[in-house]
């Protein structure tokens, strides 16, 4: 078969299968708005155990690595006591992740007294977005825990962690405070002038996020806390999202916004708390 | 006698193939979905729907470029229906160039993988030049590099299709 008409036979059918799938699944996908379809639904619960299982393996090859690289220098060091050293730094790793989770847990126990109106859910992170144009992770929970699209995620001291954008019946995923995509009303400084926070990509990439939309006459400096607003329900008023690392002024030089240093370190969290429910003050 | 009507050679094909995609994006998406190197991430799924294209043809490389692209887009948050295009696109010219314009050797599919990988990064970072005036300068040095990281992947892709297609290259 000669090249054109092997492109004038396959590539209009290809074309129409093509653009029929794609019309089938973007017209799925708004009409679900964020709530996981059957296709997509039952994707991640059949790969949701493989996935726990991708993440158990690979904590524990971080692990050995850790293990073999130590007990190299402690064999070094001392032949005679490398077994029982190499137990004992076993469980002492161990002992080290079940005591970080549990002070994770005391912490939450402190954030709950303080918060009695908040139910919340505590949830691991099964696996990061492999994208490089967003920040957000899927988490180990979804809508059978009772969780809903838009609740807030939170780490263990109140800090701002993100927002559930998509939801399956036992995953989510959760759009992190520093994603191009969100914006949180918020508060700043002892006057608590009113601004938004909108995730911005260059910022995004170096971890940080920008406070903007200030309140006129609003004076923001660096070290100022930024703290949700709770203004349109989704997000609890007082939650902290960081602090003030630079004060700049746009392009035009007639408006000033902030360069937010995230309260929490978005790398590096393993798990996260979802608040299921709390009472609305504004 | 209904077994007679069915190309056991074909399905086997398929079946291995499309093994070949969940392999693919399995490490894609749950293996290696924070695998950073200078801060970008590798995005190497395309190269699955290249080399199933580049020996298989452009009917089979549309068709399970397209699957691929699916998986792809159900995955990720940040599309719809972006891959599922594009990669269907991919398999398919895939296919017709290395039926007719190209040989089927390594470094023909090297230099077709790393165009596809280019053309995918291109269109991540298009919506962001586009409707949030980020800069290019930002932009294209993460597509490059995305592009560059998601290259080696293109090894055992096409490896692994030659191997299943059973054919020799063709020059």
């Amino acid at each position: 078969m000669k090249l054109k008409h092997y492109l004038s036979k396959y590539g209009p059918r290809l074309a129409v299968v093509v653009l029929i799938v794609a019309l089938i699944v973007g017209l799925a996908t708004a009409a679900l708005e964020g709530r996981a379809g059957f296709l997509r639904n039952s994707g991640e619960t059949l790969t949701s155990p493989l996935q726990k299982a991708t993440t158990a393996v690979l904590d524990w090859l971080e692990s050995l690595y850790g293990y073999i690289y130590q007990y190299d220098r402690i064999v070094e060091e001392n032949n005679s006591l490398k077994a029982e050293n190499a137990r004992l730094r076993e469980q002492s790793r161990s002992f080290s992740e079940l005591e970080a989770e549990n002070a994770r847990y005391r912490e939450l126990l402190g954030f709950r007294e303080k918060h009695t109106d908040f139910d919340l859910a505590s949830a691991k992170i099964v696996s990061w977005d492999a994208s490089n144009y967003t920040s957000a992770f899927t988490i180990s929970k979804g809508s059978d825990e009772g969780l809903e699209l838009g609740d807030c995620v939170i780490t263990e001291y109140g800090a701002l962690v993100g927002q559930i954008i998509e939801l399956g019946t036992d995953w989510s995923t959760v759009r992190t405070v520093i994603d191009v995509d969100m914006d949180v009303g918020a508060l700043v400084g002892v006057y608590s002038y009113a601004g938004m926070v909108t995730g911005e990509f260059t910022l995004m990439k170096r971890g940080q996020t920008r406070l903007a939309y200030l309140s006129s006459g609003a004076q923001i400096f660096e070290g100022d806390e930024v703290l949700t607003s709770g203004k349109g329900g989704s997000f609890p008023a007082g939650l902290l999202i960081g602090v003030i690392s630079a004060v700049m002024t746009e392009a035009g030089g007639q408006a000033t916004y902030g360069i937010i240093e995230p309260a929490v370190d978005v790398g590096q969290l393993s798990q996260v708390f979802i608040i299921r429910d709390f009472t609305i003050s504004e | 006698m209904f077994l007679d009507l069915i190309n056991i050679q074909k399905v086997r094909r398929a079946i291995l193939y499309l093994l070949v995609i969940a392999l693919t994006v399995w490490m894609q998406f749950s293996l290696l979905p924070d695998l950073r190197i200078l801060g970008v991430k590798p995005f190497f799924a395309p190269v699955a729907a290249v080399a199933i294209g580049l020996w298989e043809g452009g009917v089979w490389g549309g068709v399970l470029g397209l699957l691929t692209g699916l998986s792809c887009d159900l995955a990720l948050n940040e599309s719809t229906v972006t891959f599922l295009i594009l990669f269907a696109a991919f398999g398919f010219f895939a296919g017709v160039l290395g039926s007719y314009v190209i040989n089927r050797r390594f470094f023909s599919f090297l230099l077709l993988s790393a165009a596809a990988l280019l053309l995918t990064a291109l269109v991540q970072a298009a919506p962001f030049w586009l409707f949030r005036g980020v800069s290019l300068d930002t932009l294209l040095p993460i597509a490059l590099l995305q592009t560059l990281w998601s290259v080696p992947f293109a090894v055992p892709a096409y490896y692994l299709c030659k191997k299943i297609s059973g054919k020799r290259r063709i020059n």
